[in-house]
């Protein structure tokens, strides 16, 4: 037997998991033919069969979209307006997602709202993994951020003493001394290799997995801009300088159309910009302009931050404030004086140089060079 | 019965969810589970007196994936910017979105939240910063989702600016 129009219309709104409602104004709607299963569950039996309800009494998301929806119902144009997702809790404690759409459907307000859930949960799966990623590329520039401070610490503060001490060893053992001298100071010399080796063995093993962790992009079509980087870090920057009272702006002499590709990987170069701004934002004045911009040096590009503060303190070189735990000196001195000294890790491993110096009348310049991508490349 | 529309703003993965649970429902979970979409929670409170139906608008995080609908906002009296204390760049994130906010809506009360503070290790935000922001005028509380440090109090805290208001 043939099932009747009406029966074919409550399986295919059960089917597709959509429910319908023309809409009378002042929030009432009036279902068009028998709720599907899901709004039972979410509205109540009770207010699923009655001839006209307040649905936003139940799902307040919609008292939010009627607003939207007048406004394009007033309008009277061709296709939909869209809700976006939302969810509902059903009467049994279970989790809807729900989409609503307001249409015109033969000279009628009608406001659709559907079920979408296969769609939905693929598309918090994809966004999960995502954000997931996004979130595990974070952690790792932190932890490598972290474990490239340590090897530089073993570098200079380990490995520098230790060569000291093994020359005056070796001064040592050129004089004239009893024979028991002599052994003590050949167990002191085997023990400095030993250290030495040990450090070395340390210093091997992180550079192989930084190496691993952090290859200089190769292909100079996917290199880092430079004028790129200063734009995006500007957009970072932006609210917080003016909600600071401050201004941050590219330079006006920068063309972003130019060929400003350099050796090294995106997120670090946003990452040096970033810790120059703030170190630039730190040491400006409320009302002041900070500057970012790009300057064509041959086979190199020079990045910089300009600020409007005070310069450089008197006894400062470049050399020492870019030195680990260099944090400035008075109340505007820098968390734990990592920053600049990153920027100087990162940017010398890739062949480059950064530096500062005071800006006539007023201000600093913070900057740092690279090589091109395609000179790198080679 | 005093109603109020709340909205939970920020980046994605600071806790809005999280904090939403502990407050509604005393629970905590540490794994990150993405919100798709708006979820709307009831939440009652007594505060100076008058009883207050707090309705919170837990609102996906804007990244380049989703970005925020303003018309999400429409009606609300006040906001709850949550920042993850241990990623300074959400904390420009949620002035960011504010600065929208407040083009759309007007200023609107609102409470900068600096969430997961039990993570001291990890924490990224300047004591400095801090001081800046609240001698702007901002409400900021530091709170932890997962012990629940703060999160009566910041919610408490924005009812009542909101009925003051």
């Amino acid at each position: 037997m043939l099932m009747s129009d009406e029966l074919l219309y409550k399986a295919f709104l059960e089917e597709h998991r959509l429910g319908l409602f023309e809409y009378l104004g002042q929030g009432v709607f009036r279902p068009i033919g028998k709720p599907p299963s899901f709004l039972t569950a979410i509205l109540g039996a009770h207010a699923a069969n009655a001839p006209t309800l307040r649905l936003g009494d139940q799902m307040p998301f919609i008292d939010n979209f009627i607003a939207d929806a007048e406004e394009f119902w007033n309008l009277r144009s061709a296709g939909h307006a869209e809700s976006g997702a939302w969810i509902e809790k059903g009467e049994d404690g279970r989790e809807h997602a729900l989409e609503a759409s307001a249409v015109w459907l033969a000279g009628r307000k009608v406001l659709l709202i559907q079920n979408p859930q296969g769609r939905y949960d693929e598309r918090v799966q994809v966004l999960q993994t995502a954000r997931d990623s996004l979130l595990e590329h974070e952690k790792l520039l932190r932890e490598i951020q972290k474990k490239e401070i340590l090897l530089h610490c073993i570098v200079h503060d380990l490995s520098q003493p230790l060569t000291a001490i093994r020359g005056s060893l070796s001064l040592l053992k050129l004089q004239a001394m009893a024979p028991e001298f002599k052994e003590v100071l050949e167990i002191a010399e085997r023990q400095s290799e030993k250290q030495e080796t040990m450090i070395r063995g340390i210093l091997e093993a992180f550079s192989a997995e930084l190496a691993a962790q952090q290859a200089v992009e190769k292909d100079p079509s996917k290199a880092p801009d430079m004028a790129r980087c200063a734009q995006k870090t500007l957009e970072a920057f932006q609210t917080t300088f003016r909600e600071r009272g401050s201004l941050i702006a590219l330079s006006p002499e920068l063309d972003l159309a130019s060929q400003w590709c350099v050796s090294g990987e995106e997120s670090r170069v946003l990452r040096i910009f970033g810790n120059l701004v703030e170190n630039a934002l730190r040491h400006s004045p409320i009302g002041s302009v900070v500057t970012l911009g790009a300057i064509d040096d041959g086979n190199f590009v020079i990045g910089f931050v300009d600020d409007e503060g005070p310069g450089l303190p008197e006894d400062a070189t470049a050399a020492r404030l870019f030195d680990l735990f260099a944090k400035g000196k008075g109340e505007r001195a820098g968390k734990a004086g990592l920053g600049l000294y990153f920027c100087k890790i990162t940017v010398e491993r890739w062949g480059g140089t950064i530096g500062c110096e005071n800006r006539a009348p007023v201000g600093a310049r913070f900057w740092f060079r690279l090589p091109r991508a395609s000179v790198h490349s080679t | 019965m005093i109603q109020k529309k709340v909205c939970m703003l920020g980046s994605f993965a600071v806790g809005k969810t999280s904090l939403v649970r502990r407050f509604v429902e005393s629970i905590f979970s540490d794994a990150y589970l993405t919100t798709v979409g708006v979820k709307i929670d009831k939440k009652q409170l007594h505060v100076d007196g008058n009883d207050v139906t707090l309705m919170l608008w837990d609102i996906y995080g804007e990244d380049e994936f989703q970005k925020l609908r303003m018309s999400y906002l429409r009606g609300a009296s006040g906001f709850l910017l949550v920042v993850d204390g241990t990623r300074r760049a959400t904390l420009d994130k949620a002035l960011s979105i504010k600065e929208e906010a407040d083009k759309t809506l007007g200023p609107v009360r609102a409470v900068i939240v600096l969430n997961k503070c039990d993570l001291a290790e990890e924490w990224e935000i300047d004591p400095e910063k801090e001081n800046e922001l609240a001698g702007r005028g901002w409400s900021v509380v530091r709170t932890s989702a997962k012990t629940g440090q703060g999160v009566e109090e910041v919610f408490t805290t924005l009812a009542l600016a909101m009925l003051r208001k």
